[in-house]
């Protein structure tokens, strides 16, 4: 059986080429290549989206932080 | 004669970006974050986020969404108290088959078997932390705050 190997991407790299980033704050998004695929308010909502778009990759989900003061 | 071994230096970018004003006349904020890309893997499933750099957390920390939404990871341990600078809130802990650490499509480091705090409720992280139990503990990190960079050595 071939195994198919998916080439990783580096979407941290596309997260920070991306001028309308700020506009997802408080969302979960996540990206494929330099596209964001899905975005919403629950992540494993976005999660779902991303497989059945691309199944084959691994997803790379976040949600875009808040500018808020973050102490734990 | 002592031979040295060189340590690879990851050079990395914070993550940062405008978010705009909400109100008419207020200025747009900037947000820049000591943010590294990990995968996270179940026994089946993997994914990618990011997590932050926390010199000031002596433990790791995973989203609950990301850690039993999604990853369905296996609760070992329930509610224990985690003392925060806010204080005191409750966390269970998971256990994820791996975590590995990606410099832009490089993986430099891989943790097994590895046991991370989820906060429970009313905590939510909108991202992973790494703190002092993991990423410290395998390389010297030095953040260079004004040129919004930290480097891995």
């Amino acid at each position: 059986m071939e195994v198919k190997i998916m080439p990783r991407k580096d979407e941290l790299q596309c997260l920070m080429s991306m001028p309308n980033l700020g506009s997802y704050v408080g969302k979960w998004i996540a990206v494929v290549g330099d596209d964001i695929v899905a975005t919403g308010e629950k992540g494993s909502d976005v999660y779902k989206a991303s497989k059945e778009k691309y199944p084959d990759e691994i997803p790379f989900i976040m949600k875009v932080p808040e500018d808020k003061v973050m102490l734990l | 004669m002592r031979s040295r071994q060189r340590r690879r230096a990851y050079n990395c970018r914070y993550l940062s970006y405008e978010i705009p004003p909400t109100r008419p006349g207020d200025e747009p904020k900037h947000l820049k974050l000591p943010l590294i890309k990990i995968e996270v893997a179940s026994e089946t499933e993997s994914i990618g986020t990011v997590a932050l750099i926390d010199s000031g957390s002596t433990s790791s920390f995973l989203p609950r969404e990301i850690a039993l939404d999604i990853l369905r990871l296996p609760i070992t341990h329930r509610d224990l108290p985690v003392e925060g600078a806010g204080g005191k809130f409750l966390c269970d802990i998971v256990k994820a088959k791996e975590i590995t650490l990606i410099k832009g499509v490089i993986p430099i480091h891989t943790y097994s078997d590895w046991f991370t705090y989820i906060p429970k409720e009313p905590i939510e992280l909108p991202y992973a932390v790494l703190g002092r139990d993991t990423i410290f503990s395998n390389f010297e990190i030095t953040f260079r705050e004004n040129e919004h960079r930290f480097v891995l050595k």
